[in-house]
């Protein structure tokens, strides 16, 4: 681990919380950030401090209204809920960083900022058009039960899978994700290995629309690239039956 | 609404979300749509805008109950801040044409330290309201431009019509003691030592 006066970092740190900093560089920080507990630590109290500072302002209560509104909105069918027209760009938005940094988790050979960048805005994109959402969940005695939330438009290609608590892979074997046609053929999803702290989060294209898919797998294959078929144990994995859905 | 809600910790009722429990969301709304949409409100200037951040802002916890990370600190801090980028990133839409003074109004930090008023309960909001307060005025007006009015740092600079490096300064030392007045012990993340 590389050991470094604070002060050295202060100044990006502070302009990484801010926002100022251009994707390239954030994205350079936070791959130290990986490993420096300390500026981990320090950039968690300027957020705070930051984030604090937003109570001094005037107060005054929301109409009402609103918070029927709110609650009406969320409310919502599952088939509408996931298609309202406002998320459009909204994760960008607010969570641009927040998404570079889980993206940073995704640890592929690869990985260059450009495509890192990239792939936050089309995190971002398919979340913002996800119509469907369920849970991924644990299948081995060690993991959770739910291991994390797949999100994906029906009649498109792309998903977000976001991940957690999973242990790292054995020395030499990576994850890899297996999307289940419906005629139960397996196609490669891509191999990841989580952070850390066990996250990943990943952005998924199908050979398909998602409406000829009726699940996903994660097992443990040799790395660095996986497997043409799954060879490895199941881990984890997330079943659907859009028949059953459509006719509920 | 039950007890049970009431009394519940902020992250007892994001685990509830998750589960789409929406009597969790309604908590969570009644303890900081206020504080949320009186930020925007200070930030956009603009009821209808600031209504619709709050709305926004409250469906995307709902959606994305896991985008919020227990591990990066308190929900109260994390979900102003969010209000905060998205006010600014309305702010910047706005006023992509007009000129940048327009967006130099700073902010209407209120200076009145009544706790009956403060918007969320609390230690935290009260020990950065008296810091702000004592910060010298130079250091007070670089915040207050980057926080509430969304100027980066060099236009701060420009504007001001001082070196960037010495905004950096400013700024930097602001959100220290900012920071050094909320950390219960004092770990300071400066460069003093
Ligand atoms: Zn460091």
């Amino acid at each position: 681990m590389e050991r470094h006066a604070l002060s050295e970092r202060a100044p990006e740190l502070v302009e990484y919380a801010l926002g100022e900093l251009e994707p390239a560089e954030a994205e350079r920080l936070a791959r130290h950030l990986e490993t420096c507990a300390a500026c981990r630590e320090a950039l968690r109290r300027i957020e705070e401090a930051l984030g604090w500072l937003g109570t001094v302002v005037p107060q005054h209560d929301p109409p009402p209204a609103l918070r029927a509104r709110v609650l009406a909105a969320a409310g919502g069918s599952d088939r509408s809920r996931w298609r309202l027209a406002w998320a459009r760009g909204l994760l960008a938005a607010a969570f641009g960083l927040l998404l570079v940094a889980l993206l940073f988790a995704v640890a592929r050979a690869d990985r260059r900022a450009e495509e890192l960048a990239g792939r936050a805005m089309t995190a971002a994109e398919v979340l913002a058009t996800a119509d469907w959402s369920t849970e991924m969940r644990g299948e081995q005695p060690s993991l959770p039960s739910v291991v994390g939330q797949v999100y994906l438009e029906r009649e498109g290609q792309r998903a977000v899978v976001a991940l957690e608590g999973l242990p790292a892979p054995a020395r030499g074997t990576v994850y890899q994700l297996w999307l289940i046609r419906g005629d139960g053929q397996r196609e490669d999803g891509g191999v990841f290995v989580p952070d850390a702290r066990g996250r990943a989060l990943l952005v998924v294209e199908a050979a398909a629309a998602w409406t000829s898919y009726r699940g996903m797998g994660i097992t443990r294959e040799p790395a660095p690239g996986g497997s043409l078929q799954s060879t490895g144990t199941r881990v984890a994995g997330c079943s659907w039956d859009w028949e059953a859905w459509r006719s509920s | 609404m039950d007890d049970d809600t009431l009394a519940a910790s902020d992250g007892e009722l994001i685990a509830r979300l998750r589960s789409r429990d929406r009597a969790a969301l309604a908590a969570l709304y009644d303890r900081y749509a206020r504080s949320v949409y009186s930020l925007a409100l200070s930030i956009v200037r603009d009821r209808a805008v600031a209504e619709d951040i709050t709305q926004e802002l409250f469906l995307q916890l709902w959606q994305y109950p896991e985008l919020y990370d227990a591990e990066r600190g308190r929900f109260a801090p994390w979900f102003l801040r969010a209000a905060r980028n998205r006010a600014i990133d309305a702010l910047r839409r706005r006023q992509r044409d007009r000129r940048l003074g327009e967006r130099l109004h700073g902010a209407s930090v209120d200076e009145r330290d009544d706790p009956d008023d403060a918007a969320v309960a609390g230690e935290e909001a009260a020990r950065v309201r008296r810091t702000l307060a004592d910060l010298d005025g130079e250091q007070r007006q670089v915040i207050e431009l980057a926080y509430f009015g969304g100027l980066t740092q060099r236009e701060i600079a420009e504007h001001l019509g001082i070196p960037l490096g010495t905004v950096k300064t400013r700024v930097r030392t602001a959100l220290r003691r900012l920071a050094d007045a909320l950390a219960r012990e004092r770990e300071p993340w400066s460069d003093t030592r």
